[in-house]
């Protein structure tokens, strides 16, 4: 059985160290580990969708963080009823020319989202995801 | 005297936190955060890469989509989950080494769209498109689309 985890003294450290499947954690090299004490995971600490703008998300932090948008599209039925197309999350976001951008403000209090974003007419949903990474 | 760097247990802001040298793991600043119990960690569901064939040398003038047509399966498909993807491409012959974020287009100015879509079940290919010059020599040219997906985040 592959040791994965140390929590204690590894070489001459201490701290907390876990390994990918198949690597001894006492030897693993940084790319073989996939926790270890002096390097910060990416974590999130928000997410939602917006589905009408503009509209205020409260964040409340000291620091400003870093913000991953994409957004997904609505198509029109016929009988006018809405529903989610096929074409799931994009990236980048805004998507080309024919798009009504939607823009966002980040700050350490809060995200504004402006002026609703469309795909060629179709309304769209923003979702974002906010990082325990700041940008500052 | 060695500060402790890793918290367990009840009470503090989380409860399981790992912290930079010198900092509190009961209650850590932002920037001090090596793992926070409480959020969730960006964990890579799959990447790879794609080529795009070249569209050729236009011999009229006409209007290119840059798309593969083989959607590629997701290995953890499910219904109701929020992914992450990200993209970036390069063309292999004309630019290698230089990378690119999908939104820019090709060398030939006036494209648009472009990017990678992740439904519950496959990641496709979006149409970047441009109307290009016959003969143009900033036709499309082969492309490697390199793409990453993450897990879901937290329930939404």
């Amino acid at each position: 059985m592959t040791k994965r985890v140390i929590l204690g003294k590894r070489g001459s450290e201490y701290g907390i160290w876990v390994s990918k499947p198949g690597y001894n954690v006492q030897t693993a090299t940084n790319d073989q580990l996939l926790l270890n004490i002096s390097q910060a995971v990416d974590q999130i600490i928000m997410l939602g969708t917006i589905n009408s703008f503009s509209t205020v998300v409260p964040l409340g932090l000291s620091v400003l963080p870093y913000v991953f948008i994409n957004s997904t599209v609505f198509h029109q039925s016929t009988d006018g009823s809405s529903y989610l197309s096929n074409l799931g999350y994009m990236r980048p976001f805004p998507f080309g020319d024919s798009t009504a951008n939607t823009t966002v403000i980040v700050t350490t209090a809060e995200m504004v989202f402006n002026s609703g974003g469309s795909f060629f007419g179709y309304p769209i949903s923003v979702h974002y995801v906010v990082f325990r990474r700041r940008t500052t | 005297m060695v500060n402790p760097r890793i918290r367990i247990g009840p009470g503090g802001s989380s409860p399981f936190m790992v912290v930079q040298p010198g900092a509190n793991p009961a209650n850590p600043n932002f920037d001090d955060i090596i793992f926070n119990g409480n959020h969730m960690p960006l964990r890579v569901m799959q990447k790879g890469n794609i080529s795009v064939p070249s569209k050729g040398i236009p011999q009229v003038t006409s209007q290119f989509n840059y798309s593969w047509s083989s959607p590629v399966p997701l290995v953890y498909s499910s219904p109701g989950y929020r992914r992450l993807c990200n993209c970036i491409w390069y063309e292999p012959t004309f630019s290698p080494g230089y990378w690119f974020p999908w939104f820019n287009g090709v060398n030939s100015g006036g494209s648009q769209g472009g990017g990678v879509l992740v439904n519950d079940y496959y990641l496709y290919g979006l149409n970047w498109h441009t109307t290009i010059q016959s003969g143009s020599a900033f036709y499309p040219r082969a492309i490697v689309v390199w793409y990453i997906v993450y897990y879901n985040l937290v329930g939404v």
